[in-house]
């Protein structure tokens, strides 16, 4: 029996991930009706900036500069009046301030990113045909991952964490402290998400601005922002997501986000692809459903399962569990 | 406070407006008629900035609009009511509200402006936290008037506010409709397909036949005209 909720904890961690990356799909889905395909190589190539970011720095090609003329952030211990900034540290010298900075640069990296390829890729190549939109993300995914191959090379690379130790003993079950970690930041970010969407100005903007653009603009909303905030939104909350799963596979590679999206996809799916509750309960059981799978009948079913899923419910139940029938918009 | 002058749009290939003038003072009601297709609502979303005209010029306040965003055009404080509500309706009727106070800052203002509404229409009130798709026709009328009234319009544009709704809800409608133009000072474009409640209320009225002016008078001079009697009074 502790195995079963061994793995169901790790599960839940998993599936917090893909509930994360699933979110991004129905954000831009709902947005805009575009399947953004390449929602995983964005956070993959994202997720390869916070890990060039966490490498030592060199500066020794700026002449004259004679101070430190190379900087680890990762393994930053900033001291104000001889007091440390301490958040603690794992024993290969990085420190946790140091892991927070590298995650606050990249996550606002990938937002900056995420708004950029609205304004100048997808703006520009809708309105005709949807389906024009649709094979511009595929493109995407493909130029963005074989820019990583050719940037990074497809050898898997470490990436930092800032929880390495032991397991975390909860009784019932033990949880690793990065998957408990993963687990902490998932649902975060989700209670934030649903903050910002429900408590607040702009986020009731941002929807209203997906259900009805035209009445939106009649109340001074400017529709086209609320478009690119919506990518760079997705594409933050995916970069976070990368920067999550990254350190609990082998490490950081150009194929990082394929299995992460596929499997956000099945999650979307299940839970209805307009609904963000169901993107959540989605991501949730198809990561409790292949950690199961892996464990109690083998890994080589997890993916069978978790296709077959996808394709049973589009029979049975094509708007998925949460998701609104199907209205033609107007 | 509004003018437009000759101005032409068109949808595509197809020329809606071919030649439009009308002035609207300010305090005052004026009504549009027309048959289905004039180009009564297309007026109005031209001067709401949701289509550009190929021609001509909108004034405000003598400051030319016309080809300005539609958000920058409810800065100014000219709200649309839009043909067929357009009201959001996965969403609650306060929250439709609130976002009819999107250009606002002012939260006090904001507040007194909820009440305001809720005073108007207390039906929205009893039903403040429903999905606004469940409301009847005559309460989502009553949202997307309350709706644009949260942003404090000096100009409101209201296109065909009667449609589809019972006699009794229209006269209350058309009350809350007087009242806002009297009481709160709020200059009225309306357009009607039932005349003569339109020029009821209205001080001068404006006929569209194909995209162009056919006949502009005051509203009492309209009533007595023998064609628009016999178009649109039916007597």
């Amino acid at each position: 029996m502790e195995t079963f909720f061994d793995q169901l904890a790790i599960g839940a961690s998993t599936g917090a991930l893909y509930a994360l990356l699933a979110l991004a799909l129905v954000f831009i889905f709902r947005a805009t009706d575009i399947v953004n395909f390449a929602q995983g190589e964005m956070a993959m190539f994202n997720t390869y900036i916070g890990w060039s970011i966490s490498r030592p720095l060199s500066f020794s090609w700026i002449p004259f500069l004679s101070i430190e003329r190379h900087i680890n952030i990762l393994n930053w211990h900033p001291e104000v009046f001889g007091i440390p900034l301490f958040l603690g540290s794992e024993s290969d010298g990085s420190t946790r301030l140091g892991y927070l900075l590298i995650v606050i640069g990249t996550v606002a990296i990938a937002f900056v990113m995420g708004g950029l390829i609205e304004r100048l890729i997808i703006r520009p190549s809708e309105g005709k045909n949807l389906l024009n939109a649709v094979i511009v993300t595929l493109g995407i995914f493909a130029i963005v991952n074989s820019i990583a191959n050719w940037r990074y090379g497809p050898v898997p690379q470490n990436y930092p964490a800032p929880f390495k130790g032991n397991a975390v003993d909860f009784g019932l079950f033990k949880l690793g402290q990065h998957s408990l970690f993963a687990l902490i930041v998932g649902v975060a970010m989700m209670f934030a998400i649903y903050v910002f969407f429900q408590r607040t100005k702009l986020g009731l903007a941002v929807r209203a601005a997906a259900l009805n653009p035209q009445a939106s603009e009649l109340m001074g909303i400017n529709t086209g922002q609320m478009l690119t905030l919506g990518w760079s939104l997705a594409a933050a909350i995916g970069c976070l997501a990368g920067m999550l799963v990254a350190p609990s596979v082998a490490g950081i590679s150009p194929n990082l986000m394929l299995g992460v999206l596929l499997y956000a996809f099945a999650a979307a799916v299940l839970g209805g692809l307009d609904s963000a509750l169901g993107a959540v309960v989605g991501g949730l059981a198809v990561g409790i459903g292949q950690t199961m799978v892996v464990q109690y009948i083998g890994s080589e079913w997890s993916d069978i399962v978790a296709f077959g899923l996808i394709i049973g419910i589009l029979m049975v139940k094509p708007t998925g569990i949460f998701g609104s029938p199907v209205v033609k918009k107007v | 406070m509004l003018e437009v002058k000759n101005i032409r749009a068109a949808y595509g290939p197809v020329t809606a407006l071919h030649d439009i003038s009308l002035s609207v003072p300010e305090g005052q009601i004026v009504t549009v008629l027309g048959a289905n297709g004039a180009g009564k609502s297309t007026t109005l979303r031209v001067i709401s900035g949701l289509l550009r005209p190929s021609a001509g010029t909108v004034l405000f306040e003598g400051r030319p609009i016309h080809g300005k965003p539609a958000d920058w055009i409810v800065r100014q404080r000219i709200c649309h009511v839009p043909e067929g509500r357009q009201i959001f309706a996965t969403l609650t009727v306060e929250a439709n509200l609130s976002l009819g106070a999107y250009t606002r800052r002012d939260k006090p203002g904001i507040k007194a402006d909820l009440q305001r509404v809720f005073d108007y229409f207390p039906r929205l009130a009893e039903r403040r936290n429903q999905v606004a798709g469940t409301l009847s026709g005559g309460e989502q009328q009553m949202l997307a008037i309350g709706r644009a009234l949260m942003a404090r319009p000096r100009l409101l544009l209201l296109d065909e506010p009667s449609l589809g709704l019972a006699p009794l809800v229209v006269r209350d409608i058309f009350k809350i409709i007087r009242t806002i133009n009297e009481e709160d000072r709020v200059t009225i474009l309306l357009i009607e397909q039932d005349a003569k409640l339109a020029l009821s209320v209205a001080s001068y009225g404006y006929v569209l036949e194909t995209g162009r002016v056919v006949v502009n008078e005051p509203a009492a001079d309209l009533a007595r005209n023998e064609t628009v009697r016999k178009s649109y009074l039916g007597y």
